[in-house]
């Protein structure tokens, strides 16, 4: 399992707020890829709608995804692949274990892979001493750096060029050099080496195709075709959501996929995997293994208020048009999934209650709606946990969040109901609080067990009058 | 490892796995997969024949939408007359460039019919050592490691390509004996030679006519299909765009028109 930090996320949150470069660096990815994203969107032939499309889509896959699931390993097995059905982080991992230590690897290179950093691969791997190399430049980076993914697909964009610089001279012995090029150069040089001394890769699998019996990766920087290539051994992982039943699914899918992620046409590399090398090939890998994960996917597909987002396709678009991920980054989202998709996904994977304030830290706004090239309707889902947090629910363990806020809400809701009590809580309230000290005509801090609603806010005073008053008051006026 | 041998056609755990999908999305057994997968339009033959034939201008455009779409990716195509013009073009530019790593100029070619013709092995300079990957028929892994080696050491890599999608600049490349996946990998700069023929309009001709022209279903995908759209190329430090991260750091592709 992966580290969950998710409790810490108000902590990290609010550190993350008061970091200057990374505000700049998560102000400069959204402001380039949000409005990018939204512009290619609209250029397609088929317009908006496309998302739509891509939505049933996905939505029918999911529907079969037992069929799917069989048939997709009935063909690799057919071409003399081997397929691994795992329940749980534990099982994956011990397989990929067992096939290293069976076949004596000693170095793995590695593709990006949310997955992988989902079940916490490298860090077992690393415990049984086999060298763990990764290889996206972004996810390289962060290796070196000791650190974790703060974005879905560009997972080192907390780093300037400036840090990546020391990093390299540091680490690389490579004289300081801040030129994008030249530390790009270096770290290909590097990575060279460990790919064609690398006695296993592994990837992830962006989106499986029944029908045909592959699993399709798709790249920018040609890494992942290098770990699936030169290595003995391939070994590719996959969420058991991620298959869609035709080959022409893909149309839609890596046209929407390229634009979510990066507003491209097309990403650079993508390559459809169904097995090792053949007997008259002249290369690839000899040993070609699938592992489908199901880790919590299965009880989510079993609801149906969460069934829908697994049509996800990780492309990271909800990230970049997110308010709150534009402030906090995604580090404090505690896990390997953030923004948007990481609020829905992570308390359905670590627990509700555990991860409470990813959900409640999204604010419903819908842009990532907008922006999600299958239109998954990820606000409703924010709201339907915290529906889960205020009332409890046994189906998933969750327990009330908050006993005091459900009986003021409990008070709010008879309130609110009765005109009199209404008004009466009004008067009261604009009685209260010309004793409360002002700013700017704002309430920076209210009193008692409203602390709360100002801890990170002002806010403004009541009205003098109702609206309600002021029309009267303005229609008997002649 | 007896704990993860398969049993039959079913892979460790499917069973168990499936089973629990199956109660989630509320099934009490799996249906018949064919169903699933579509089967061919009635007019589909005539769809293919439409693919299959295009008309010259039409060709034309797609070249013409080929290149530009070719130019946003730092990918440069060159349209030749025919094989010969591509050969010289080819080793005029092997004279102009250098190698990466290294100083010896080593090209690698996949061993394929039109790649024969461009008569690289009598025009290439001395001074350049050309390795055509034609293998026997089972390569052992003596034979493997020599292309390896030779792989490795080349800075060039000529393949050609199954389709040329001409909407976002697409190469397919199928993999097959003779024609390693990694000579559009590995080496610094990938030199592709494609009939005009070969450029098709977009993905849904390319899915289209790989399920339903029947050639095409004999090869099916193979065990490594891919689609390749530019140079390699990286955002990942502050989002500046640079060529080059693993794979090729140049890509030139020659179409042959006449």
């Amino acid at each position: 399992m992966s580290d969950i930090k998710t409790e810490f996320y108000k902590q990290n949150a609010a550190k993350a707020i008061k970091d200057p470069v990374l505000q700049h660096a998560l102000f400069d990815v959204q402001n380039r890829l949000g409005p990018a994203t939204a512009l290619a969107y609209k250029n397609l032939p088929e317009g908006l709608g496309l998302r739509l499309k891509a939505h049933e889509i996905r939505q029918f896959a999911i529907n079969h995804l037992d069929i799917l699931l069989e048939t997709l390993a009935l063909k690799i097995q057919d071409r003399g692949g081997k397929v691994y059905f795992a329940k749980d982080a534990a099982a994956a991992t011990a397989y990929c274990l067992k096939v290293a230590q069976v076949n004596q690897v000693k170095m793995v290179v590695k593709g990006k892979s949310m997955v992988t950093e989902e079940i916490g691969l490298n860090k077992i791997l690393e415990a049984n001493q086999i060298e763990v190399n990764e290889t996206d430049l972004g996810e390289y980076i962060i290796q070196l750096a000791g650190e974790t993914p703060s974005h879905i697909i560009a997972p080192a964009i907390h780093k300037t060029r400036k840090e990546v610089a020391q990093l390299f001279t540091q680490k690389l012995g490579i004289p300081y050099c801040e030129d994008p090029p030249v530390l790009t150069q270096a770290a290909r040089k590097a990575l060279r080496k460990k790919f064609l001394a690398a006695d296993m890769g592994l990837s992830g699998c962006n989106l499986a195709c029944a029908e045909t019996g592959h699993i399709t990766t798709v790249s920018n920087e040609g890494n992942i075709r290098m770990s699936t290539t030169m290595p003995k051994i391939h070994m590719a992982f996959m969420g058991m959501e991620r298959v869609v039943a035709r080959l022409e699914d893909h149309d839609a899918l890596f046209r929407l996929l390229s634009r979510g992620a990066a507003a491209q046409n097309m990403a650079g590399y993508v390559s459809y995997i169904g097995g090792p090398r053949t007997e008259d090939q002249l290369d690839g890998p000899d040993q070609f293994h699938l592992v489908i994960l199901d880790n919590g996917r299965s009880r989510i597909l079993a609801d149906p208020e969460f069934r829908e987002v697994l049509l996800c396709i990780r492309c990271a678009a909800c990230l970049n048009v997110c308010p709150a991920y534009g402030k906090i980054g995604g580090h404090a989202y505690g896990y390997p999934y953030s923004g948007p998709i990481g609020a829905v996904i992570t308390p359905l994977f670590v627990g509700i209650n555990r991860a409470k304030d990813l959900c409640c830290g999204e604010p419903l706004c819908g842009a990532c709606k907008m922006a999600c090239p299958v239109d998954i309707d990820l606000p409703r889902m924010l709201l339907a946990l915290r529906a889960k947090l205020a009332d409890g629910d046994p189906q998933w363990g969750v327990t009330r969040a908050s006993r005091s806020e459900k009986f003021m809400f409990q008070i709010w809701s008879v309130i609110i109901q009765n005109r009199t009590l209404y008004d009466l809580a009004l008067k009261a309230g604009s009685i209260i609080q010309r004793i409360i000290p002002k700013k700017n005509d704002m309430i920076p801090c209210m009193p008692f067990v409203f602390k709360g609603w100002t801890k990170s806010r002002d806010i403004k005073p009541l009205a003098r009058a109702s609206f309600l008053t002021r029309w009267k008051n303005r229609e008997q006026k002649p | 490892m007896t704990e993860f041998k398969n049993q039959g056609n079913t892979a460790p755990h499917q069973h168990e796995f499936i089973m629990t999908i199956q109660k989630a999305l509320g099934k009490s057994s799996s249906s018949d997969p064919a169903q699933l997968f579509g089967t061919a339009p009635e007019d589909h033959e005539n769809q293919l024949n439409a693919y299959i034939n295009k008309s010259q201008p039409h060709r034309q455009a797609l070249l013409d939408l080929f290149i530009e779409q070719a130019g946003l990716l730092n990918m440069i195509v060159t349209p030749v007359e025919n094989v010969s013009q591509a050969g010289l073009a080819i080793q005029k530019f092997i004279q102009q460039t250098k190698p990466e790593w290294g100083t010896q100029k080593s090209v690698i070619a996949w061993h394929h019919p039109l790649i024969e013709q461009l008569n690289l092995k009598e025009t290439l300079d001395h001074d350049v050592t050309l390795v055509t990957t034609r293998s026997s028929p089972a390569p052992d892994s003596k034979e493997r490691q020599e292309i390896r080696t030779h792989l490795i050491e080349s800075y060039i890599g000529i393949t050609s390509a199954d389709f040329c999608v001409a909407g976002s600049a697409t190469l397919v490349l199928r993999t097959r004996p003779g024609q390693p996946r990694a000579v559009s990998l590995v080496p610094s700069i990938h030199v592709a030679v494609i009939t005009i023929d070969q450029i098709i309009e977009n993905l849904t001709e390319l899915y289209f006519r790989l399920k339903w022209d029947t050639e095409e279903q004999k090869l099916g995908l193979t065990n490594c299909m891919t689609f390749i759209s530019g140079p390699s190329k990286t955002g990942d430090i502050e989002l500046v765009m640079v060529n080059g991260a693993h794979g090729p750091r140049q890509m030139i592709v020659y179409v042959i028109t006449g």
